[in-house]
């Protein structure tokens, strides 16, 4: 387990977790591994606009499981190969996202 | 037949699955299509009729999910429950089965009858991906027909599938026990005390919605946040935490995921593609700037010299012949003197010197076409990531701006897919510096008498003098109108692609035609506006003493330390704020040439019609041979027109240099001036624009003409 954003160009890894920041205090929540932590921010509370970026991110592609290539890792943002496509994010966003190496 | 109501069918999937591509395919539209994701900000619907039946096609924007994110994929959500098209072709990208898989499951929740385009089926097979379409029809419950909307195949087989009356019927996810038993409950409950919200939404969906307490939802539908029963969300609590949201998108990724592999064959290896080897270069951390820059720099280089010949050509065709016919004709009628005037020195000078330029429009336009197509808009945004983030944007703000290059307009809208307000609104501000199609006809003017000789260099200085100053009253705002972070930047970068020879030509057309429009309404109904206002009061000897003149006389003090304040340029100014062509146009007719008397000799209109026709034939030969290097014979320096001559005595190059950059940086055009006000609602931000614009074009120009002389230039 490793940040994102210590691959280089070229390794691959998997995702094995996506963080929430921000939300009710929960600090970090992942979406398919581990409890549920549930600090009873009731239904109906809505999308935290904090997580939007963490939905984004999985609408496109990034997901836990997913085997993604580091392209290019240089300067403010990076780019990843996620199933063929390539997706650019920034550091900011790379920091809530730990891999585990995968060997080619 | 044609008495019935017309189908109403909706085109939505993944941003860049080819939605408007393949409609333009199927109905012969136009719609603007380009290789990245975001192109369609606005609903758009083209009507035409299939096997005698009139469908009217909705293309509506790009979205990830119907959970909107940005702007233009609220407008989609929106249309899509609440207007209830009659059925939806959800345009999926085969290239990219999984993610597309994810949103097509959602749509079917919509309980809307659907069929499935897979698109770029080219580009997948051309992967080797095999798809078993029979068996994705059976687990969606719809019909899934691979396309190819570039190359126009399976369009025949999808709008038969449209319009057949096959039963269609979409499967819904079932999301086990509790869920649906809750799910049961919800729908009870709607049914008694909210029964009119069931007729306004898809019933699946607004009950998926609630659970999820999407708030955009609760506020539209007007139920208070604590009046869906307790017990059901007690027990969805206690079941399942409270991020029901994310569970409900686990079991969506389960099954879309699941679904691809069974599906999907791909082969073995991955081949490093095309576009893996182009990235390298030109995401290079220090080779991309510097290849942006030339790129830019080639654009300049090639409309410049493609395009001039055939200018010449327009401006000697119209001054020579084409003036000459109207006053034959003119006279022949017996029409009074001053309406040959104003055909000649107010329609035909002032349409005809912005008519001049079309040729160079139409090529940027086309280069621009050709750069939208290609993929690498996209890239150009990551590019620039870095510089946008100095004056508080990220790099995807740089879209809209390169869009701007064309027209400002459009990029005022392409901000919607923007995250935030903030975003929005300073990349509309900025928006303006980018040097449209509109002001190139002013450089070329200038550039062609003054600096003939690096021509498109200096055009290219003046596009980098707007980014410039985009990055400094970017960051001026920042410091004070717009204080905050931008928020985070996640992005996906197509695959290049060629465009084809036909789409290039097609969207070329449709973003040129724009400003022959112009010409033909706007701008010749200024001309003989501008006409009258030199000629009156009736009579006047001189156009100084004119209405305008007296304008422009009295405006021109504050332009005498810029180094050019003289009424003429002062009045092109003033009529400029409408579009700025008509800079070009006021001059053409304020500096036409006082009548010579009597020519000897007229040529007939044979040798004229030789004359024309000879003269392109010399065009085009230049343009080829500026385009190969070919060594051309120097020509002798023909007789100038009036206006240049004018212009000459009237400018240096440097006060020409202060002018051009004037022009490029004060008010926006009217028109971009409305699109703000629609696109923000008030005249609050076009003001700003205007205010902040006015002020430092004059500084620019300031610092530009007094820095020169102290230089000595
Ligand atoms: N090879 C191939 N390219 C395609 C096909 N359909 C569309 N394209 C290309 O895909 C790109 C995107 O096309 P658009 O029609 O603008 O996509 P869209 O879905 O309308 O995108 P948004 O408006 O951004 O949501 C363009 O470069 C098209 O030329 C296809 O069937 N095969
Ligand atoms: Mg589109």
């Amino acid at each position: 387990m490793m940040p994102l954003e210590l691959l280089t160009p070229g390794e691959r890894g998997e995702i094995t977790e996506i963080q929430y920041v921000g939300g009710c205090g929960r600090g970090c929540h992942s979406h398919a591994h581990g409890p549920k932590q549930g600090h009873g921010c009731g239904l109906g509370r809505g999308r935290q606009m904090e997580n939007m970026h963490a939905i984004r991110a999985e609408e496109m592609g990034l997901r836990v499981g997913k085997q993604i290539e580091m392209l290019s890792n240089n300067g403010n943002l990076l780019l990843l190969l996620v199933d063929d496509t390539r997706i650019a994010i920034d550091r900011r966003m790379a920091r809530s996202i730990r891999v585990k190496g995968v060997t080619v | 037949m044609s008495q019935q109501k017309p189908l109403v069918v909706a085109v939505a999937g993944n941003p860049n699955a080819g939605k408007s591509t393949l409609i333009n395919a199927i109905a012969g539209s136009r719609l603007h299509v380009g290789n990245w994701p975001g192109v369609t900000v606005e609903k758009k619907e083209a009507l035409f009729d299939f096997e005698g039946r009139s469908i009217r096609i909705v293309d509506l924007p790009g979205c990830y999910s119907l959970s909107p994110y940005t702007q233009e994929e609220i407008i989609t959500r929106d249309y899509l429950v609440t207007e209830k098209p009659d059925i939806i072709i959800n345009v999926v990208d085969a290239t990219n089965l999984e993610r597309n898989l994810y949103l097509s499951i959602q749509l079917l929740e919509l309980g809307i009858p659907m069929i499935m385009a897979l698109n770029i089926y080219d580009e997948a097979e051309a992967k080797g991906y095999k798809i078993n379409t029979k068996q994705m029809e059976e687990t969606l419950g719809i019909s899934v027909i691979p396309t190819s909307a570039t190359r126009k195949t399976g369009l025949e087989q999808l709008m038969k599938a449209v319009v057949a009356d096959r039963l269609n019927s979409p499967r819904t996810l079932n999301y086990g026990g509790d869920i649906e038993t809750v799910l049961t409950g919800l729908g009870d409950h709607l049914q008694r005390e909210h029964k009119g919200l069931l007729e306004r939404y898809p019933e699946r969906w607004l009950m998926l919605k609630l659970l999820e307490g999407d708030s955009l939802i609760f506020k539209s539908a007007n139920i208070a946040v604590g009046s869906l029963p307790v017990e059901l969300s007690d027990h969805l609590l206690r079941s399942f935490g409270d991020d029901f949201e994310g569970l409900l998108a686990d079991v969506r990724y389960g099954l879309s995921a699941g679904l691809s592999r069974e599906v999907l064959l791909k082969p073995e290896k991955r081949s490093i593609e095309m576009t893996e080897r182009i990235d390298r270069i030109v995401l290079n951390r220090y080779l991309g700037i510097p290849v942006f820059a030339a790129a830019m720099w080639l654009l300049f280089k090639l409309t410049f010299d493609l395009s001039s010949p055939f200018g010449d050509w327009i401006d000697g065709t119209l001054n020579g012949p084409i003036k000459r016919w109207a006053t034959t004709i003119l006279n022949g009628t017996g029409a009074p003197d001053w309406t040959i005037s104003l055909v000649n020195d107010g329609i035909i000078a002032g349409v005809g010197s912005v008519l001049v330029f079309t040729p160079v429009i139409f090529t940027i336009m086309f280069l621009i076409t050709f750069l939208e197509g290609s993929g690498y808009m996209a890239r150009a945004a990551f590019v620039m990531d870095r510089a946008m983030h100095l004056i508080g944007l990220h790099g995807k703000s740089f879209i809209p701006m390169l869009l701007g290059f064309g027209c400002n307009v459009p990029s005022i809208y392409a901000t919607r897919t923007l995250e935030n307000e903030k975003d929005k609104v300073l990349t509309a501000l900025l928006v303006p510096l980018m040097s449209c199609g509109a002001r190139l006809p002013v450089y070329l003017l200038f550039v062609g008498i003054f600096f003939p000789d690096n021509s498109g260099t200096v055009v290219w200085s003046l596009y980098i003098l707007g980014m410039l100053m985009a990055v400094v009253m970017g960051f001026i705002f920042k410091k004070t109108l717009f204080k905050g972070e931008s928020p985070m930047f996640i992005m996906e970068l197509p695959p290049y692609r060629m465009p084809s020879f036909t789409s290039l030509m097609l969207h070329t057309w449709e973003k040129g035609k724009h400003f022959l429009v112009k010409a033909g309404t706007y701008i010749f109904a200024f001309s003989i506006l501008v006409w009258f206002m030199l000629n009156l009061p009736w009579g006047v000897e001189h156009k100084r003493d004119s209405y305008l003149g007296k304008a422009g006389a009295a405006v021109a003090p504050v332009f005498q330390p810029l180094g050019f304040g003289t009424w003429e340029a002062s009045s092109a100014l003033i009529t400029g704020v409408i579009a700025k062509e008509i800079v070009v146009g006021t001059m053409g007719e304020i500096y036409a040439p006082v009548k010579e008397e009597e020519k000897t000799e007229q040529p007939t209109v044979g040798e004229d019609i030789k004359e024309i026709i000879v003269s392109f034939g010399g065009a085009v030969k230049t343009a080829v041979s500026t385009l190969l290097y070919l060594p051309q014979q120097e020509e002798p320096e023909e007789e100038q027109s009036g206006l240049k001559e004018a212009l000459k005595a009237q400018f240096t190059a440097l006060s020409s240099f202060s002018y051009m950059a004037f022009v490029l940086l004060y008010m926006p055009c009217i028109v971009v001036i409305a699109a703000m006000r629609q696109e923000f609602g008030g005249w609050k931000w076009p003001a700003v624009a205007v205010a902040y614009s006015t002020t430092l074009a004059w500084a620019v120009s300031f610092l530009i003409y007094q820095g020169g002389r102290l230089l000595g230039l």
